[in-house]
């Protein structure tokens, strides 16, 4: 499915004309692409979707060759950015350990002046790295990746069978600014989406273990969905939105 | 610097959500407003998460001076670094019971403490000798946001930021109020925030 895709079945199931939508916002600048007007509204709120989905799940993987210059603290979003986490940091074919600071200056009282083979690191924060020992080696960087901003014709990069959900993302943020029982329709949208999330989360989960990495996607079935979904409903005595057992 | 979040874009995705086009059609509130309340909610993430971390290396130590002012934004002290040897953190009490006169002992400093001096102060343990360059590690707010600050986050970020100024918007008393709307939109920038948290760690604010 490419955007204009997405955007046109948004239109159609709130009802609206996918060539000339009138419940949505649409910009003077705003492209026509396959007969569907390609609301900037609604590709903010696909977008918005597609970010949040590569956010909880952590299902678009990167690996790069990261040149390490020796050094003991690197800024990785500086060359990386769309860096989400890394995930996992190989060098001479051997992955790093994961540690925290208080476990370097346990390991090692001298860890940040310390020449060899890097054998540890430490994640800080979203873009501050901590190497020891130091060596200016190539190294195999793996991390979770946040998708671009995509245009009318861009295909998102989520899994396929996932681009549906971008529908009823979409669907749900539209519904959003009207309150009422508009929001609380959109909410068993969100609460699809979610769902589906939550397996593709798992999926991440399972395959992430396997290889070693850290840190493991959000665990959304643990989550607490009532304020975000079950409170807004009873503001207006209706039904609680549909969920997935 | 490709990655950064522009506020001013954030800003404009979600004018629709508020009802407008333009920051120049917004009827029940004004830019200002919006870009406070982002302010807020990026100084909100720094104490709640840790995932704004910097490492400020602008501090060298002096002889015969115990304490320094922390960097201007500093949230959280998370390492504190004598050139490249970690010091330990340590309460005052615990440095009293080592050492009677630990505020005036003169050595090379192995061990930080911030308790009992002031919010924005480090205080180092023996009293340094000479000069050395002190690196601090920890959780910092980005400068005040203005109309187009860039924010250096993940572009995730630019959802979290989204749904607490609608929640602001649609809170305020007035005409403009939607509690069901301002309530979810504040459950969404919950949801950002222990993801946040899940990843980067909680900050010193749960």
């Amino acid at each position: 499915m490419i955007i204009s895709d997405i955007v046109g079945r948004i239109l159609t199931r709130i009802d609206d004309n996918p060539a000339a939508p009138v419940s949505v916002y649409v910009a003077p600048t705003d492209p026509v692409v396959n007969g569907v007007t390609i609301a900037s509204e609604v590709l903010a709120a696909v977008n918005e979707g597609q970010q949040l989905a590569a956010l909880l799940t952590l299902c678009l993987e990167n690996t790069v060759e990261y040149q390490l210059g020796g050094d003991t603290w690197i800024t990785p979003r500086q060359g990386l950015a769309d860096l989400i986490v890394p995930l996992r940091i190989v060098v001479a074919g051997a992955r790093l350990r994961p540690s925290t600071l208080m476990e370097l200056d346990a390991w090692n009282s001298s860890w940040q002046a310390t020449a060899g083979t890097p054998a540890r690191y430490a994640s800080l924060g979203c873009n501050l790295l901590a190497i020891t020992p130091q060596a200016s080696v190539l190294a195999q960087l793996t991390y979770a990746q946040s998708p671009a901003m995509m245009g009318p014709m861009d295909t998102p990069v989520i899994p396929v069978e996932h681009h549906e959900d971008l529908v009823e993302y979409g669907i749900y943020r539209v519904k959003l600014r009207e309150g009422a029982q508009q929001l609380t329709r959109g909410l068993n949208n969100l609460n699809a989406f979610l769902d589906s999330m939550t397996r593709l989360g798992n999926q991440t989960r399972a395959k992430s273990l396997l290889a070693g990495n850290f840190p493991l996607p959000f665990e959304l079935d643990k989550f607490d969905r009532s304020k975000l979904i079950d409170e807004v409903a009873k503001f207006h005595g209706g039904a609680k939105p549909t969920r997935e057992a | 610097m490709a990655g950064e979040i522009d506020t001013t874009q954030v800003i404009a995705q979600l004018l629709p959500a508020l009802h407008a086009d333009s920051v120049a059609d917004l009827t029940f509130w004004s830019q200002a407003d919006l870009v406070n309340w982002m302010d807020e909610a990026c100084k909100s993430l720094a104490h709640r998460t840790t995932m704004l971390v910097e490492r400020d290396t602008s501090t060298s130590t002096a002889a015969g001076t115990a304490t320094y002012a922390l960097p201007a934004r500093n949230v959280t002290t998370l390492h504190v670094s004598l050139g490249t040897a970690s010091l330990r953190p340590a309460s005052q009490l615990e440095l009293e019971a080592r050492d009677s006169s630990y505020q005036s002992t003169a050595g090379t400093p192995d061990h930080w403490y911030e308790d009992r001096i002031g919010a924005e102060t480090i205080g180092l343990c023996p009293v340094p000798t000479g000069e050395a360059p002190l690196a601090i590690v920890g959780s910092e707010y980005p400068p005040d946001l203005e109309q187009n600050t860039l924010v250096q986050a993940p572009a995730a970020v630019a959802g979290y930021l989204s749904f607490s100024v609608l929640a602001r918007a649609y809170g305020r008393e007035g005409e403009s109020e939607m509690p069901d709307v301002a309530q979810h939109c504040a459950a969404r920038a919950e949801f950002y925030t222990q993801i946040f948290q899940s990843y980067f760690g909680a900050g010193s604010w749960k």
